[in-house]
């Protein structure tokens, strides 16, 4: 079933769509909000004040973009607010930073291999601005297209094309030995592969 | 997959849709694709490379941890609960408005639906001062101002705003009365013995107020119904209005009417409470009796010490006589005549149990004096007068 086909049957009233949509989106949802902030249980909690939200207003809600575009919106705007109510952040700041905690001891880097290459994969993201992070995130691991990332980022296409190409540019320029590096890993691996 | 990628960058293949797709979910025929671009052009393959390489860091970069399973499902549990709760306590809150919503309905119509708050009559005409110590009729009116009026046939009458006139003069005491308009304001008339009264109500109801007798009435009526008080003897001509019907109260009974001519005789001192309808409808209710409906030429009686109640054709005429100055009797005990006579000119007068058993028929002309019309009833009954300083003594003597 197509997302906005269960997104419609949920908003007609289906309990099982609902549930299914939970399903569905749940993983995608939770690890988007752990590039916002470690929290696992604040993550949790507005995930849940999501669901209990549409689930209120299911009657009346209206959703322009993909169903998934439009969960990610909602949970960012729901860990943005909890985050600067808890003033962990000034308010002053009108977003949170992409990925902001990030860090070379990052517990989320499971696989010891890839250790060494940390430092280097770490120097090469640095050069990235938290907001050149997360439309590469969209991009990248939520593949969502661009109309809703310009949405998403309040940017028109162009500006949206620009900010990934300057990225991009950013990291070869600051990083070439390191695509160097990263490359023969790549073709060790390729070569492992085959 | 004919675009022709020569020349591409890492840059642009990381913003071409096609590529990326194809290195999340890469299929066999896209894997082969790129794969034969990377042989054919190797500074094609190293962008690729490189292009693919960034992603895959960035990706492995921002990876984070799925939610555990056993994670899911609870999460899962939670949000299904607090829908729950939502539910429950949106019901709640409907509960709470419809209660709130029944509470103002009632708040607002209760002073409708309830009956108006009972006036307290007794209290009202306890509070009044004796009629024996004034042997003037008293008007009273709410501010405890009082008008003497010293004449034996007295009129007093309201207009339709209330302000009372007393012997056609009117009396400017009762402006003081308007300070607040919504509050009933309880007139009362007191008739002492030997005195009678005409008044006439707001709504021009006429009332013949006997001697010896107390009318509590409102200065205007307002509400859905117009009502008065009765200590004694009162003939009464109802101005008739359905949409407002008419109360008589005495001490015992309720005269219910809408409009028509009756007297009512209640003195507090006599056992037997008398309604005698002279024309129309009445409906008649004593303490905790049914109501009943009277016709013409009716009476009603209620006796305080059987508490029984009764309905027995009598003359109407006879019942209310008086207010015409003379009083016409049939089957009378004598009894009664002279508690009437003694009221009617305030002196009393006595008789002995022989005497007050003796029945008689007849009429009195009130107009004349008491001792001449003592005199005439001698004549007529085996009766001898008698004073004694103030009492007059009746005694029984055969007639010749």
């Amino acid at each position: 079933m197509e997302p906005i086909e269960k997104w419609n049957r949920f908003m007609a009233g289906d309990d099982k769509a609902y549930a299914s949509l939970y399903e569905e989106y749940v993983q995608d949802l939770y690890q988007y909000g752990l590039c916002f902030t470690l929290d696992t249980e604040l993550v949790k909690d507005c995930i849940q004040d999501l669901f209990v939200y549409l689930y209120a207003n299911r009657s009346h809600l209206e959703v322009s973009c993909q169903v998934k575009t439009y969960l990610l919106v909602s949970l960012k705007h729901n860990i943005c607010r909890s985050l600067l109510r808890s003033q962990k952040y000034d308010s002053i700041e009108e977003e949170i930073p992409f990925l902001a905690e990030m860090s070379v001891e990052d517990q989320f880097i499971e696989d010891e291999s890839l250790h060494n290459e940390t430092h280097q994969v770490q120097k090469m993201l640095s050069v990235l601005t938290p907001r050149q992070k997360e439309i590469m995130y969209y991009r990248f691991v939520q593949e969502l297209p661009m109309e809703d990332i310009c949405r998403l980022m309040d940017l028109n296409y162009q500006s949206a094309q620009n900010l990934i190409q300057r990225s991009l540019k950013k990291i070869r320029e600051a990083c070439g030995d390191l695509f160097l590096f990263l490359c023969f890993v790549c073709l060790e691996k390729f070569f492992i592969d085959f | 997959m004919n675009k022709n990628y020569t020349g591409y960058t890492a840059e642009q293949l990381l913003n071409d849709d096609f590529f990326i797709h194809s290195e999340l979910h890469p299929t066999e025929e896209t894997r082969f694709f790129w794969l034969d671009l990377e042989r054919t052009d190797l500074s094609l393959a190293k962008e690729i490379r490189m292009a693919r390489m960034l992603m895959n860091r960035f990706r492995q970069d921002v990876s984070r941890p799925l939610l555990p399973a056993s994670e899911v499902s609870d999460l899962w549990n939670k949000i299904q609960r607090e829908n729950q709760q939502k539910k429950r306590f949106q019901l709640f809150w409907y509960g709470v408005a419809a209660a709130v919503a029944a509470i103002l309905v009632l708040a607002l119509t209760i002073p409708y639906l309830l009956p108006e708050k009972e006036i307290d009559y007794q209290t009202i005409i306890a509070d009044l001062p004796a009629e024996k110590e004034q042997d003037e009729v008293q008007l009273v009116f709410s501010n405890e101002e009082k008008v003497l009026i010293s004449e034996a046939e007295s009129q007093i009458s309201y207009d339709e705003k209330g302000e009372v006139r007393v012997n056609s003069e009117s009396i400017r005491k009762q402006s003081v009365q308007h300070k607040n308009e919504d509050e009933v304001q309880l007139n009362k008339l007191i008739v002492p013995a030997g005195k009678r009264s005409f008044l006439t109500l707001s709504d021009g109801t006429k009332l013949w107020v006997n001697s010896s007798t107390k009318v509590v009435y409102p200065h205007l009526f307002k509400g859905d119904k117009r009502e008065i008080y009765v200590d004694g003897e009162v003939y009464l001509e109802v101005t008739r209005n359905p949409d407002k019907p008419f109360y008589v109260k005495t001490g015992q009974m309720s005269v219910r009417v809408l409009g028509t001519s009756f007297n009512v005789c209640a003195y507090p001192e006599d056992n037997q409470q008398q309604v005698v309808l002279v024309n129309g409808k009445v409906e008649v209710q004593s303490q905790a009796h049914t109501a009943e409906v009277l016709a013409p030429n009716e009476l009603y009686e209620y006796d305080k010490q059987t508490e029984e109640t009764s309905i027995k054709e009598v003359d109407a005429t006879d019942y209310i006589s008086w207010k015409n100055g003379y009083y016409q009797f049939a089957g009378q005990q004598l009894s009664v005549l002279f508690k009437r006579l003694s009221r009617y000119y305030a002196v009393s007068i006595v008789c002995d149990e022989k005497v007050g058993a003796l029945n008689c028929s007849g009429k009195l002309d009130l107009t004349e004096q008491v001792d001449d019309v003592l005199e005439n009833l001698s004549k007529a009954a085996p009766i001898k007068v008698e004073h004694d300083h103030e009492q007059i003594i009746i005694k029984y003597e055969p007639l010749n």
